[in-house]
């Protein structure tokens, strides 16, 4: 996940996948994408499930969940912008999460076939496309490394209510 | 410092890195990298440095260091000859999140993002392959680090400041005294990838 977010719905060129690519070219990129409508809670991919598909929030808001041992823990609540799904898509690895709407809205995909086909087309504005997922993994690590050195950095005396505002999460019980 | 493929090991011209691109592509690749060589307790690059070079590491032995708040500087991992490190601030530029330091006389390969960046643009298959290797490769370390937070996560879990302790003993294996000792023992718990 990732990206600024916003209440307001916006359009998938807007977003940050394509940052760097020509204006001309992004609606061609666009026109691979289907757009998906939500109704009510519904759940838009689940934590375990095959990641078939990347995901862009257009409108509505969302929550990420993923189940853990102590049971289901919150990690996020995402608005448009967010783009989700392309770990897996890099690595063909699981969903490590589940994201579930919480009252519709919509999201723009991209299913694994197409996406494969963009990651490995050698044509400039691909390949801008395919630096842009990169970059977004990176980021994402270099959050994930933060949470965890400062996870490893805390005294002693902390709580566990501070432990996990640390880890950005808030515990359901 | 010149160098040509009689230079290269075979085992990075035909390793894990560029895999799928054409001999050609791979040669000339690596034949455009900058080859240097630094001998024991040389500073490749400084944490909190704002460079952008990838290194290749021919021969020799890496140390990745860490500085965190404990007065000693942590191992994070070594690299050895045929993998490469820095390549996040290739892709995408931020200040080096660790040190990187010769352990032996080393000779290392390295490209700045703006040739880099040129060779993609340029639709250099080779540049294309390694931002594809590196990608995987952030994920694999992104969803171990994730699982490294959910672990501690969950062994924490409604914990209250009493039993917090004795959680951490659980999790590390070790009866610990102190806020240093429990650092240290989470260092070597998770530490080290």
């Amino acid at each position: 996940m990732s990206e600024p977010q916003t209440t307001k719905p916006v359009a998938l060129e807007e977003t940050s996948l394509f940052k760097n690519v020509r204006e001309d070219m992004v609606q061609d990129l666009i026109d691979r994408f289907a757009e998906r409508p939500l109704t009510g809670a519904e759940v838009v991919f689940k934590q375990g499930d095959p990641g078939d598909f990347l995901v862009v929030i257009t409108s509505g808001q969302f929550d990420l969940i993923r189940n853990g041992a102590t049971g289901e823990v919150h990690l996020a609540e995402l608005g448009p912008g967010t783009i989700l799904g392309h770990v897996s898509l890099v690595d063909g690895g699981p969903r490590s999460a589940t994201l579930r709407a919480h009252d519709g809205g919509s999201v723009a995909t991209l299913d694994r076939k197409t996406f494969s086909a963009l990651w490995q087309d050698p044509s400039p504005d691909a390949v801008q496309l395919q630096m842009r997922v990169t970059q977004l993994v990176i980021e994402e690590l270099r959050v994930a490394n933060r949470k965890l050195a400062g996870l490893l950095d805390m005294p002693l005396a902390e709580t566990p209510e501070a432990i996990q505002r640390l880890l950005g999460v808030t515990a359901h019980r | 410092m010149e160098h040509s493929k009689e230079t290269l090991p075979t085992f990075l011209i035909d390793g894990p890195l560029l895999r799928g691109v054409a001999r050609e592509d791979r040669l000339s690749f690596l034949e455009s990298m900058n080859l240097q060589t630094y001998p024991p307790g040389d500073v490749l690059f400084f944490e909190g440095e704002l460079g952008d070079e990838l290194f290749l590491v021919v021969s020799g032995e890496v140390v990745i260091l860490n500085h965190t708040e404990m007065d000693e500087p942590v191992e994070l991992t070594r690299i050895l000859a045929g993998d490469f490190f820095g390549e996040m601030a290739l892709l995408s530029p931020a200040p080096r999140s660790a040190s990187a330091i010769a352990l032996s006389f080393t000779n290392a390969l390295s490209m700045p993002r703006r040739q880099y960046l040129d060779r993609l643009e340029g639709g250099d298959p080779a540049a294309a392959a390694l931002m594809h290797s590196i990608a995987r490769r952030v994920c694999q370390r992104l969803r171990a680090t994730d699982g490294r937070i959910d672990l501690i996560h969950d062994a924490l879990h409604g914990a209250s400041s009493e039993d917090l302790e004795s959680r951490l003993v659980n999790l590390t294996g070790r009866d610990q005294t102190g806020p240093v000792g429990w650092r240290e023992s989470l260092l070597q718990f998770f530490g080290g990838a």
